[in-house]
């Protein structure tokens, strides 16, 4: 089992606890949603 | 008299795995960096690059978070210094793709509500220390010479290729870690396995694969006599470290090959503190090796 032994050695945390910025990812993925709704996306 | 060189000064995007799963490699680069003189300022508010996975599932969502990381890196003086193989490789993609892509870019800066900065040259820490420090000033700041350390430089996939884009070195047959870690004083070995793919984040979906390619990694460093691994990735450090005892019991081989990141080698070298430079974090126990060779 490698989860116990990670959080022993403090390297298993919550991704999102650790990203300060997860707000702006938010942002940034729904003006990609509404290109792809106009249909101008990649 | 010749002038005295201005002192080095960076931008630094950690990426999510060094606060978290490689924090080791976090604190052994402000270390090192710190003992060289060197200054790195963290870029404010960087969001995740999107590292291997992204860029998979959504090319316009892995390249507008690099975009976003490297336009928020405009405000911090100097080149963007980067750690992670993977956040290496995302940024200078995303600066190759959108260099002359007009279409792209122009979506991207919709994605990210503003214009897309992409100049601003990005540096793996390797070439910081190999060409813009300078390994003659290298050499000359150790103080406990990583003699009689026999070291295998992994580089994985990520440092080298696509052949066009990370342009750290020779795609073919890198040598910049080795040139690096020997003016540190260790040796370092010849082995077959050093740009071999160690599966990266098949890790988590996948562990049968990462067992296979990285045990054939760690059989090949051991057939070569190495003492340890050396890495610059994250995600080859987690497999080949955190897995090992996992590839052992597979395998039915005994590697019990210490995982070093190289700032944690590096800083030792140049007389950063073991106690500062994260070893306890390693799941292969490193100390033996160390106090053999007489380095803690």
């Amino acid at each position: 089992m490698l989860g116990p032994k990670l959080i022993s050695k403090g390297k298993l945390k919550m991704f999102h606890q650790k990203n300060k910025n997860i707000a702006e990812i938010d942002k940034i993925f729904a003006r990609i949603e509404q290109l792809r709704k106009k249909g101008d996306a990649l | 008299m010749t002038p005295a060189k201005p002192q080095l000064s960076y931008a630094y995007y950690p990426g999510c795995s060094l606060h978290a799963s490689a924090k080791e490699y976090d604190e052994s680069t402000r270390g090192l960096f710190k003992a060289l003189r060197i200054g790195l300022q963290e870029i404010p508010d960087w969001l995740c690059c999107g590292a291997t996975p992204a860029h998979n599932v959504d090319e316009l969502l892995s390249l507008a978070l690099c975009a976003k990381n490297l336009s928020l890196a405009e405000a911090v003086g100097g080149d963007l210094a980067v750690a992670c193989a993977a956040c290496f490789s995302r940024l200078k993609v995303t600066q190759h793709h959108l260099a002359d892509n007009d279409a792209k870019r122009s979506q991207v800066e919709y994605a990210i509500d503003g214009p897309a900065n992409l100049t601003k040259p990005v540096k793996h820490l390797l070439e910081i220390l190999a060409r813009d420090f300078g390994l003659d000033r290298l050499a000359a700041a150790v103080r406990k010479p990583l003699s009689g350390l026999r070291v295998a430089c992994y580089y994985g996939c990520l440092l080298t290729r696509p052949p066009d884009v990370p342009q750290l070195d020779c795609v073919e047959a890198p040598t910049i870690m080795e040139r690096v870690i020997e003016a540190a004083g260790a040796q370092t070995v010849a082995w077959s396995h050093r740009m071999e793919c160690c599966g990266a984040n098949f890790t988590l979906s996948r562990p049968g694969v990462v067992i296979k390619l990285s045990g054939d990694i760690l059989a090949s460093a051991k057939r070569a006599g190495a003492d340890c691994i050396l890495v610059a990735c994250p995600l080859c450090h987690g497999n080949l470290d955190i897995r090992q005892q996992e590839i052992e019991e597979a395998t039915g081989e005994r590697f019990g090959m210490p995982v070093f990141y190289m700032t944690q080698l590096l800083a030792l070298a140049v007389g950063v503190s073991s106690k500062k430079l994260g070893l306890d974090s390693m799941i292969v126990n490193p100390m033996p090796l160390l106090h053999e060779k007489g380095l803690v």
